[in-house]
């Protein structure tokens, strides 16, 4: 059973996310801000972790996905980030996974449908249930971000 | 339409066409000197005289119409005694030191002089005194090198709608020179400098840019960093003999690192930025207006163009609250600069020495304003223009053709084709429609390969219309609205767009002004001379820049993205308008 992170700030929307992932046979936990995440991350290593962007601060959730990314007990944990800061603070285009600075498997807007979340958490899990993680990567944003 | 014959050739033209304008029709060269296309016919200087048969004295070309069975000869021996007679006079009175004027190799006296075979001046009569005015940031005046011919202040009074400069005094008195031979910062000059781009001689230019260039790079405590203005790349190359509108984005890269920058980016960058700036701004004051019933300034002015914001400062103070508050792209990139570029480096931003390439020498003006501290100290170090840095090059002895393309450094160096046309007029209104469209609609701007053709081109006043429909629920304000749009460049064109608007005001929701005729890619900074036909092919390589970026749209552009992630949080955040926004200044009309 592959066990997911889930990150935000609003009880609401953790509890029917984690009422929605157990329905579909993942082990979840929650963390409410970027520190307890990480913290969590470390300690329990989850499959996945589920991030929003604005909790404590506006761009929380940005900072935390670094953070994640350059600790090795971490590093390898794919990230999804779900957000609603587009349409909160009127921001004129989408987030995309960038290697200079975003380093997310995928960038999904609230509110998500549930199927759309479960394809975007089956895509960024490793495929076989027996791959070491060591093999699992973030897919390289080099050439989405290069003219 | 008349039938003429020059020098035998038979020519036909329509009437009304002077002898000059029938005979560069006709392929057959006369020289000028005060003429300028389009602009001044005034018979001056008398350089352009020839010789029609039956006619009593010579007739200067530039200002005689065409008549049927004419019979002009413009080489004959009078005509180039004649010719040769008025240059020795003008050069006897020009305080000439050719080998150290910054037009040596570039005056049209100059040229004109060896074109006419002159050897020597037979004439021994009083110079022009040298009085060097340096009062304003831009522009140095010298009295002594200028011919009178005028353009001047043709181009001040009649495209830019100023009248800063006039003629004064009579004989060996005469001066052109602001009123009462005053200093040009004791009356109303928007530094645009198109004065400076049309003298033939070294009387007016820009201020010096090159000697702190050197200064900074040649310190090894600080590091240099450039960026590189839209327009410059479609003109660099005319400096190394290339046709005007090659464009030469990848060697003016390499070129810069060749030099000795530490990095090498785009003011590009910054363009994309004022567009999410810009754009939300003018969303934000039509939300304001049609939802909230606010009383908010509309239309918005765009903000690019320093020589306006001027303008408007003198004569217009009382729509400075339609002018967007964002800075210029220049302007923009160095607070951005000394902040997070700064912190990126990993260096203290006192050290950091912010240089900007402008095809404008306005932009000297702009980065010495007062308000350009936002970063706590001055944003923008150094101003070059587009002749200038052509000059660095040239001085460091680097062979500018034989270099291959680098491509800019990355983060500040990154820009979508929508920052390319900032160099054009039209083109930041067109940039920020791709975006507010978009924005609106969640659909790209309808309009064929993304251009907006009623306002691109060198029309003076331009408008054009946009529907609005199938808005995205937080717009739905905008639902069914038609937006106005208005682009003017040459600011006598700006004056009679606020001049001539019906009562009520004017009839636009958005209006982009640049100073100089063509916007950017006509900037004053530009290499020498610029005509509509330099003018057009500058635009059309600005175009290529832009269809063949992978981006063309600054809302997709990804480093824009990240900026705004990492460092400004979102557009109109305070971090923004902190150091991207600014606030201007009534000053007195006269």
């Amino acid at each position: 059973m592959k066990t997911i992170l889930i990150v935000d700030d609003d009880p609401d929307f953790l509890e029917s996310t984690q009422a929605l992932l157990q329905e579909h046979d993942y082990r979840t936990l929650s963390a409410q801000n970027g520190t307890e995440a990480y913290q969590k991350a470390g300690c329990q290593r989850p499959d996945l972790i589920l991030l929003d962007v604005m909790m404590a601060h506006d761009t929380e959730g940005f900072e935390t996905a670094r953070r994640l990314r350059e600790d090795t007990r971490t590093m390898d944990i794919p990230i999804i980030m779900i957000t609603g800061i587009r349409k909160a603070k009127r921001i004129p285009f989408r987030y995309e996974p960038d290697e200079d600075w975003l380093p997310v498997h995928a960038v999904i807007e609230k509110p998500v449908l549930p199927d759309n979340l479960l394809s975007a958490i089956t895509a960024a899990l490793p495929p076989n249930e027996g791959d070491e993680r060591s093999c699992r990567s973030v897919p390289s944003t080099r050439k989405e971000n290069e003219q | 339409m008349i039938d003429l014959t020059i020098d035998g050739n038979p020519v036909r033209v329509e009437e009304g066409t002077t002898i000059l304008e029938a005979a560069r029709e006709a392929g057959i060269r006369i020289p000028t000197l005060c003429y300028l296309e389009g602009l001044q016919a005034i018979g001056a200087c008398r350089v352009c005289v020839v010789e029609v048969t039956g006619a009593r004295t010579l007739v200067a070309s530039c200002v005689t119409p065409v008549r049927d069975g004419m019979q002009v000869h413009t080489k004959t021996r009078r005509v180039r005694k004649a010719r040769r007679r008025v240059v020795e006079l003008l050069l006897s009175e020009h305080d000439g030191d050719c080998q150290t004027c910054e037009r040596n190799d570039d005056c049209e006296l100059q040229s004109l002089a060896r074109e006419l075979g002159i050897r020597d001046v037979p004439f021994r009569g009083r110079k022009a005194r040298k009085d060097i005015d340096e009062t304003t940031p831009a522009l140095v005046r010298d009295n002594g090198k200028c011919i009178k011919c005028r353009r001047c202040v043709s181009v001040c009074a009649d495209i830019q709608g100023v009248g800063a400069l006039f003629p004064q005094g009579r004989g060996f008195d005469a001066t052109i020179g602001p009123a009462f031979a005053s200093p040009l910062d004791t009356v109303v000059c928007v530094q645009c400098g198109q004065c400076a781009a049309v003298c033939p001689v070294g009387a007016i230019r820009e201020t010096d840019g090159i000697n702190g260039v050197w200064d900074a790079l040649d310190d090894p405590e600080m590091k240099v960093v450039v960026q590189t203005a839209p327009a410059v790349r479609s003109a660099l190359g005319e400096c190394f003999d290339l046709p005007p509108g090659t464009l030469v984005t990848g060697k003016m890269a390499a070129a810069l690192r060749r030099l000795g920058f530490d990095r090498v980016y785009d003011t590009e960058f910054t363009a994309d930025l004022t567009v999410i700036e810009e754009g939300m701004e003018f969303l934000s004051r039509l939300e304001k207006a049609l939802v909230r019933n606010e009383q908010v300034p509309l239309p918005q002015f765009t903000s690019c163009c320093p020589a306006w914001i001027k303008f408007a400062e003198h004569f217009y103070p009382e729509l400075l609250g339609n002018i967007s508050s964002c800075k210029s792209p220049q302007q923009m990139f160095g607070p951005v600069a000394k902040t997070y570029l700064a912190d990126k480096m990993d260096v203290p931003p006192e050290t950091l020495h912010v240089v900007s390439v402008m095809p404008c020498i306005a932009k000297k003006y702009e980065a010495a304003r007062p308000e350009m501290t936002a970063s706590g100290m001055r944003d923008v170090d150094t101003v070059l223009t587009t002749r200038e840095l052509g000059s660095l090059i040239k001085e460091s002895g680097i062979d500018f053709l034989a270099l291959d393309d680098e491509p800019m450094d990355r983060l500040l160096g990154i820009s979508s084709g929508a920052a390319d046309i900032f160099a054009n007029t039209g083109g930041v209104m067109e940039a920020a429609l791709r975006t507010v469209y978009e924005v609106v609609t969640d659909r790209p701007l309808p309009v064929d390969n993304l251009h907006v053709a009623p306002i691109a081109g060198l029309e003076g006043i331009k408008s054009t219309t946009l529907n609005i429909a199938g808005t995205q629920p937080e717009w739905s304000f905008l639902e069914g609205a038609t937006l106005k749009v208005a682009v003017v460049h040459g600011l006598a064109n700006a004056r009679r767009l606020i001049e001539e608007a019906p009562l009520g005001g004017i009839d636009y929701h958005f209006v982009e002004v640049m100073a100089c005729p063509g916007g950017c890619i006509g900037g004053a900074g530009q290499p020498r001379l610029t005509t509509d036909e330099i003018r057009r092919r500058r635009i059309a390589a600005i175009y290529r820049e832009d269809e063949n970026k992978k981006i063309r749209k600054s809302h997709d552009n990804p480093k824009i993205k990240q900026i705004y992630g990492e460092f400004l949080k979102f557009p109109l955040s305070d971090r923004s308008h902190h150091l991207l926004h600014t606030a201007y200044v009534p000053r007195a009309a006269v």
